[in-house]
């Protein structure tokens, strides 16, 4: 069984099979599965809306406003069925997400994570001198964002829109954006908190220079051991080096082309890649990430509960029906974890 | 209001034992931590000179004073953003409220003072390292020491403050003169 939100659970009052054939049908699309779902969806509208399809003419049925009620209700339940377990695994290694009330803002304390001057004493002082770190509290407002879609009455009537492409383009679009933003805040956030520090490095790919920021990174954040991250392009950079003398044999077996998946102990992980605006890729070919996953995670993300509206068919001048679903979201670079970024200039 | 405002740790100060290196001044106008002030009058009944209060009226030093204290209030909040945040820049001190003042031992005590503390925000550097008090009683780094008697600092050179995942560039200066 998939696992479910409470708000999901709730509202399904308890008979989640739709929601769950829904997520199912997101992961793993079919045309046959996109039937049934389809079926399905109308089913469950009919339950939640108590008006049966079998008593009236499908545009009477279409236009009850009990049944267009259901019908985007159910809409809403299903993106929030199928948004975590999209976000989850794409936003894992670096984003910590936390839902908020509307109209509210998260406020989060971060601590300091550096190591304080060590003098040499001589068994005569009380004191030194004195040295002081303080907190600072980062707030993330959550932005409102917009998807406006529309249907067309004698489309819905003849059945020509399937319900199912619906709900997955939507889920796309505001995970897409969602991931493009956090990924933003993670370079823009990690180059600007680095800058002048050892943490941060331009340069030609040089192996020992990464090795020895991932290190860094190992020292500083409690000896939790760092993964080395990127895109795919960026990761085909991190090859040994000719000169350090390394010999293997490989095998060509299949002609795949792998990445190196470990370099003296750190890992190497492969992020996911996402579109963002203009349609180009979010994640830089030229950006390496050393993050220590466990630590505290470098984005904070505030998302609230998503609204939407939409009207009926003949309160548009040309029979379609206005479907806008708004979600509030921000995201912004905030931890007391370190991490390194290394920019490949060749 | 922005996290710009001065930052002062009186890293080595013979303010922290002794009492009397230590009172409350009140100003007429906004001052940050770690603006130097004179102490004007007691808070006293005019002429007459009866003691209200021990507290003593303050304005901010200029480039001439001698005998300078500095501000040193602990950085809770007198306005909701203050209070509601932990970065010590949010913090100012409030026209006509209390603040803390600590006086400064000449040759023996150390300051560590972040760019808000000086003139423009412009840092002392291994080459500018002698520090004077410039306009609104805030730091200013140059080359020249003085020779009569003004208030002077000597750079015993740079450290670092963090706040939350920021690092502050900080200078420890000595005072040399008050």
């Amino acid at each position: 069984m998939a696992i479910l939100t409470t708000e999901v659970v709730k509202f399904a009052n308890g008979n989640t099979d739709f929601y769950e054939a829904a997520l199912e049908n997101y992961h793993k699309p079919s045309i046959d599965q996109a039937k049934i779902l389809n079926n399905a969806f109308f089913s469950e509208v009919e339950s939640k809306s108590g008006v049966s399809r079998n008593d009236m003419a499908p545009e009477a049925w279409m236009t009850h406003p009990a049944v267009k009620w259901a019908a985007f209700a159910i809409v809403d339940a299903t993106i929030q069925a199928i948004l975590p377990s999209v976000l989850t695994p794409a936003f894992g290694l670096f984003m910590d997400l936390r839902y908020v009330g509307l109209g509210d803002i998260l406020k989060i304390r971060v601590l300091p994570n550096t190591l304080y001057t060590v003098s040499r004493g001589s068994h005569g002082e009380r004191t030194t001198f004195r040295q002081k770190k303080f907190a600072a509290d980062v707030i993330i407002a959550p932005e409102e964002h917009l998807i406006t879609i529309y249907v067309s009455m004698y489309r819905v009537l003849a059945q020509k829109e399937d319900i199912g492409d619906f709900i997955r383009q939507v889920v796309l679009s505001v995970q897409q954006d969602m991931y493009g933003e956090a990924v933003t805040a993670l370079i823009t956030g990690l180059t600007n908190v680095t800058a002048g520090t050892d943490f941060t490095h331009t340069g030609a790919f040089d192996m020992k220079t990464l090795v020895k920021m991932a290190e860094r990174v190992q020292v500083f954040n409690a000896n939790v051991r760092p993964v080395i991250a990127g895109s795919a392009v960026a990761l085909m950079n991190v090859l040994p080096d000719a000169t350090l003398g390394y010999r293997g044999n490989y095998d060509a077996n299949g002609g795949g082309i792998d990445l190196i998946k470990n370099v003296v102990g750190f890992d190497v992980l492969r992020l996911q890649q996402a579109v963002g605006a203009n349609s180009t890729l979010v994640l830089p070919d030229d950006k390496l990430f050393i993050v220590s996953p466990t630590q505290d995670k470098l984005v904070k993300g505030a998302v609230s509960t998503t609204l939407n509206n939409s009207n009926q068919f003949y309160e548009n001048a040309d029979l379609t029906q206005n479907y806008t679903y708004r979600a509030n979201y921000g995201f912004q670079y905030a931890s007391a974890a370190k991490a390194g970024i290394y920019t490949i200039t060749d | 209001m922005a996290n710009t405002h001065g930052y002062i740790n009186t890293t080595h100060c013979a303010a922290w034992d002794v009492d009397a290196y230590t009172c409350a001044g009140v100003a007429s106008g906004d001052l940050d931590n770690g603006v130097f002030v004179t102490l004007g009058t007691m808070n006293v009944d005019g002429a007459a000179l009866n003691i209200e209060g021990y507290e003593f009226n303050v304005t901010a030093a200029g480039d001439t004073a001698t005998t300078v204290w500095v501000v040193d209030t602990p950085e809770v909040g007198n306005t909701l953003e203050m209070q509601l945040m932990a970065d010590p820049r949010y913090f100012y001190n409030i026209a006509g409220k209390p603040m803390t003042l600590r006086y400064l031992v000449p040759k023996v005590d150390c300051i560590e003072v972040d760019a808000g503390c000086f003139v423009d925000g412009t840092m002392p550097t291994t080459t500018n390292n002698i520090v004077t008090i410039g306009a609104g009683g805030k730091l200013v780094a140059g080359t020249v020491t003085p020779t009569d008697g003004k208030v002077y600092f000597t750079l015993e050179g740079f450290h670092k403050v963090s706040v939350g995942m920021v690092d502050i560039p900080t200078a420890v200066l000595r005072i040399q003169a008050n």
